[in-house]
């Protein structure tokens, strides 16, 4: 049994963990759920972008947090009673597995879909962005979006660095990174003028 | 064995072009390359038992027949050996593109055939091919090198121990179902894995043997020959005198008969195996010859071992051995980790039968490291649990005396559980720095240079995988610091240095890493000609205006090093390109220092990855961050005008009379809730990475922790500022803040 999904087919037969983010209702594909747990304290990475949420201990091993919200640009906000992370399991080139973290306001539940009952993404003609998004579907009751779970975390997991247009990539990052650290030193030294 | 014939020649292929480039360094009546070619050899025969053309199989073990008379003879490589490989590498090249195409493969150069000179003929080698000549196998003596072999031979002795256990049992297996292939196979590899281990420690006579019980089972893999009680009463003979040498290696280790020649009646085992290759078995074993009177010989002639008739010398030497100690694995493709139970077994008794079992045994238990880790994080999960436990409020409110006393007992006990967990993957850096002392004797005799070898830090602890992967990286830059660093002892003199010039290995653990550094007091490296060289290969643009490390850096890139640096005396890049990326593969960095004349430094700084370290918890708002001690100097809190602005925008305090910049980490990370408002009301701590130093100015210091570096993962692989995180004891996530980068900024 494998976990991967095959990019030519990405809509696929197969259990999906639906999960709430405000009012809208998401799914992603069972098999790459590790585990759902509590919201824990997170500790803060500094500098990072905001929808790293952070990183927390799952029994021994340290994980990343993404905040979906933030990642989808929806309104922010406190998490509720039911807010919990969903652990999942990505597998990078060379079998080597990845665990990240996702916070959502509320798991659902797990729902069997068919092939015929997922609608490709719509075209929204650029806002919002639906490169994140694998399709749709309509079940009990509700219109939920089927998310491409891999891209959306493989994005910050910087796995997607082993593809061969990954190198110039890091390469800006990286520049751009050392020009930031660089000014936002300088700006802090200015600020501590006494 | 699913190997398509082309994956196999594409495997084949690539062996083939390292053989070339290693090829290309071999040199008249020198060893340089003997143990790569080796190694290619052997990554041959592996794949010659999968399905190879005869041809390319018999070539194969043609090669390997030279080699063997090379490590049997001088142990450098003749002219003839060198014109033979070189042939050999040609045709082998053309061969393989004929198999590739599917067209006839052309023939083998004619002399090929006359060179059989060794004991070992091509039929012990290939058996499919034609010569059935009987061969009279000498008895070969074995020598043990116990002063400077000490280490390996352990390690060799109790891996043997093993491996002809599961030998024994695989047999008898295979004897109750003779067409298991899953045994055969694992006792095919068992024996090849004994070989290379033998061969590595020149151990001929049972590289020889095992070589031959090898074929056999390899006969039987493909289906040549059948397996059946003569064969398996062969196999099991074998493996019996194979066990004697190990018992004699063991009993010389332990002292006894140190130094004697081991001698232990192989022929005619040699000869059966033989004779049921080519499949005329005899009906009946053949009488054993007589045994060495000399050689005491405990498993007598009876294949099952009984240790009432054993010649005991000794009872059991006391085990040396108090604490958990781990050593590392070295050879063999399990990715095991051996934890040293000595002190776990009952001390050796009178009994003679006993000790003898206990001769044997070698006192490690080879575990699954994924197990390990698996254990290692239980255990921290435990010490939270614990001091959940322990500060519940609700516990706390107890006023019993004795409750207070169990859970001090608790902490304790839990505390020394995780310190011993913690050590178990840690393993001193000695194994990889010892195998040096070998390397750099073989090479400097060979070179008839004077060389002493220093080793320094040798406990320093590290997680046993990067010492692992460590070994090669080391030959390469010592092999490098000798052969090419050091000038010959009739130089040094002229140059007004003393003959005998100085290797110096060192670990230590420092910059919040492990440092290693190789240091030769050699020539140094010549910074012009290896521009001159650089520009010439094209690496770097002729109008390009370097600094001196940039120039240096050039030996590490891929394409630098080619057969004619090896004669120019500038060239030190012999793979250095592999070198670099074997270390940045754990992480690491290399860094080259060099003084032409005075010699030059190879420092390789490796991550903490496993390690543990003790870390200075710092407080800045409501986060906490960890600072390795390890990088800190000192930290004060500053009184008012001891910190100077500098063009208002930069800010120095002066630290042991030297102006060191001050960062205000707080505002550097983004914290939110800052109490430092002013330097006065906040802590700064100097820390240093290499020669720089910088303040860093903090809300509070909240404590001293040992912690466990955890990786990040792939998420933050890409920033520096952070050099991992650990699990605190409340069971949060604390972050290690890089020194390195907040110096360097």
């Amino acid at each position: 049994m494998t976990t991967k999904i095959s990019t030519d087919n990405k809509l696929k037969t197969g259990r999906y963990l639906t999960f709430s983010l405000g009012n809208e209702s998401y799914g992603i594909p069972v098999l790459n759920v590790r585990e759902i747990i509590r919201l824990c304290p997170i500790t803060p990475v500094p500098r990072m972008p905001t929808h790293i949420k952070g990183v927390i201990n799952l029994r021994g091993t340290v994980i990343a947090v993404l905040d979906l919200r933030a990642k989808f640009q929806l309104a922010l906000g406190d998490y509720g009673d039911r807010a919990c992370i969903i652990v999942v399991q990505l597998n990078g080139p060379e079998g080597t597995k990845t665990l990240m973290g996702a916070i959502v306001d509320a798991v659902e539940e797990v729902v069997q879909l068919r092939d015929d009952s997922i609608e490709p993404a719509p075209d929204f003609g650029g806002s919002p962005d639906t490169q994140y998004i694998m399709g749709v579907t309509t079940c009990t009751g509700s219109v939920k979006t089927l998310l491409d779970i891999e891209k959306i975390f493989l994005d910050d997991a910087s796995i997607t660095r082993a593809l061969p247009d990954g190198i110039s990539r890091e390469a800006a990052r990286l520049g751009t990174r050392n020009a930031t650290a660089s000014n936002v030193a300088e700006s802090n030294l200015l600020a501590t003028g006494k | 064995m699913s190997n398509s014939p082309s994956s196999i020649s594409a495997q084949a292929l690539a062996i083939h072009s390292r053989f070339g480039i290693e090829l290309a360094f071999v040199v008249p009546n020198e060893d340089t390359g003997l143990l790569p070619i080796n190694s290619f050899f052997m990554e041959l025969e592996d794949l010659a038992n999968t399905d190879m053309p005869e041809l390319l199989v018999k070539s194969i073990s043609k090669g390997r027949e030279w080699l063997n008379e090379t490590f049997e003879g001088t142990m450098t490589f003749s002219e003839k050996t060198i014109t033979h490989l070189n042939e050999w590498h040609g045709w082998f090249g053309e061969a393989l593109s004929a198999w590739e195409t599917s067209k006839n493969l052309p023939p083998h150069p004619a002399g090929w055939e006359s060179t059989g000179s060794t004991p070992f003929d091509s039929t012990a080698e290939s058996p499919t091919a034609g010569a059935h000549n009987e061969v009279s196998v000498e008895e070969k003596a074995i020598e043990l090198n116990l002063k400077e072999d000490a280490e390996l031979l352990h390690e060799f002795h109790s891996e043997s121990i093993d491996a002809l256990q599961s030998i024994e049992q695989g047999l008898l297996v295979l004897e109750e179902n003779p067409s298991d292939s899953g045994t055969i196979n694992s006792i095919f590899r068992a024996f090849h894995t004994f070989k290379g281990a033998a061969g590595f420690l020149r151990l001929i006579a049972l590289q020889d043997l095992a070589h031959d019980l090898e074929s056999l089972l390899d006969a039987a893999r493909q289906s040549k020959i059948k397996i059946t009680t003569p064969i398996v009463d062969i196999i099991l003979a074998g493996s019996d005198a194979l066990k004697k040498y190990t018992f004699q290696i063991g009993l010389q280790l332990k002292g006894t008969n140190a130094g004697a020649p081991i001698v232990v009646p192989t022929s005619h085992i040699i000869q059966r195996v033989r004779a049921a290759l080519r499949g005329d078995l005899p009906p009946t074993a053949p009488p054993p010859p007589q045994v060495d009177p000399a050689v005491p010989d405990p498993l007598a002639e009876d294949p099952a071992p009984d240790p009432t008739t054993s010649e005991e010398p000794k009872p059991h030497a006391s085990p040396s051995e108090t604490a958990l100690k781990v050593i590392p694995q070295k050879r063999g493709p399990l990715n095991t980790i051996e934890v040293n139970v000595t002190h776990l077994m009952p001390t050796p008794t009178a009994s003679k039968e006993q000790s003898a079992v206990k001769e044997q045994s070698s006192g490690f238990v080879k575990l699954d490291t994924a197990k390990l880790d698996a254990l290692i994080d239980l255990v921290g999960e435990l010490v939270i649990a614990q001091s959940m436990v322990v500060q519940d409020p609700s516990i706390q409110n107890l006023e019993s005396r004795n409750l207070a006393r169990s859970l001090r007992q608790l902490s304790r006990t839990t505390s020394e559980l995780q310190r011993n967990a913690m050590s178990l993957r840690m393993v001193p850096v000695r194994s990889a720095f010892q195998k040096m002392g070998r390397l750099v004797r073989d090479i400097s005799a060979q070179q008839k240079k004077q060389v002493q070898l220093v080793l320094d830090g040798e406990e320093t602890e590290l997680d046993r995988n990067i010492v692992e992967k460590l070994s090669d990286p080391l030959v390469h830059m010592i092999r490098n610091a000798v052969d090419h660093g050091l000038e010959s002892p009739e130089e040094r003199v002229a140059n007004g240095k003393s003959p005998l010039g100085t290797v110096r290995l060192s670990a230590s653990h420092q910059r919040g890493g492990i440092l290693i550094r190789i240091q030769d007091d050699g020539k140094g490296l010549n910074a012009k000609k290896i521009l001159a060289k650089g520009i010439e290969r094209g690496l770097v643009s002729p109008t390009a205006e370097l600094t001196e490390s940039e120039i240096y850096n050039i030996v590490f890139m891929p394409g630098f090093s080619t057969a004619e640096t090896i004669t120019d005396l500038s060239g030190r890049g012999v793979g250095m390109d592999v070198v670099k990326r074997n270390i940045e593969s754990l992480r690491g960095k290399v860094e080259i220092q060099s003084v032409l004349g005075k010699g030059s430094t190879f420092t390789i700084l490796l991550p903490l990855t496993l390690a543990i370290i003790d870390g200075l918890m710092v407080g800045i708002g409501n986060d906490r961050y960890i600072i390795p001690t390890i990088s800190v100097r000192e930290s004060f809190r500053p009184k008012v005008g001891m910190v100077t602005s500098i063009h208002e925008r930069g800010a120095v305090v002066s630290v042991r009379g030297r102006q060191t910049p001050v960062l205000r980490l707080g505002e550097f990370l983004g914290t939110e809730g800052i109490k430092a408002k002013n330097y006065e009301d906040g802590i700064i701590i100097v820390v240093e990475s290499g020669d720089d130093m910088r303040g860093i100015l903090v809300d509070e210091l909240i404590g001293k922790q040992e912690v466990v570096i955890k990786s990040m993962g792939e998420t933050f692989k890409d920033q520096h500022l952070l050099a991992g995180a650990a699990v605190l004891g409340d069971g949060s996530v604390g972050l290690i803040l890089d020194v390195d980068t907040l110096v360097n900024l």
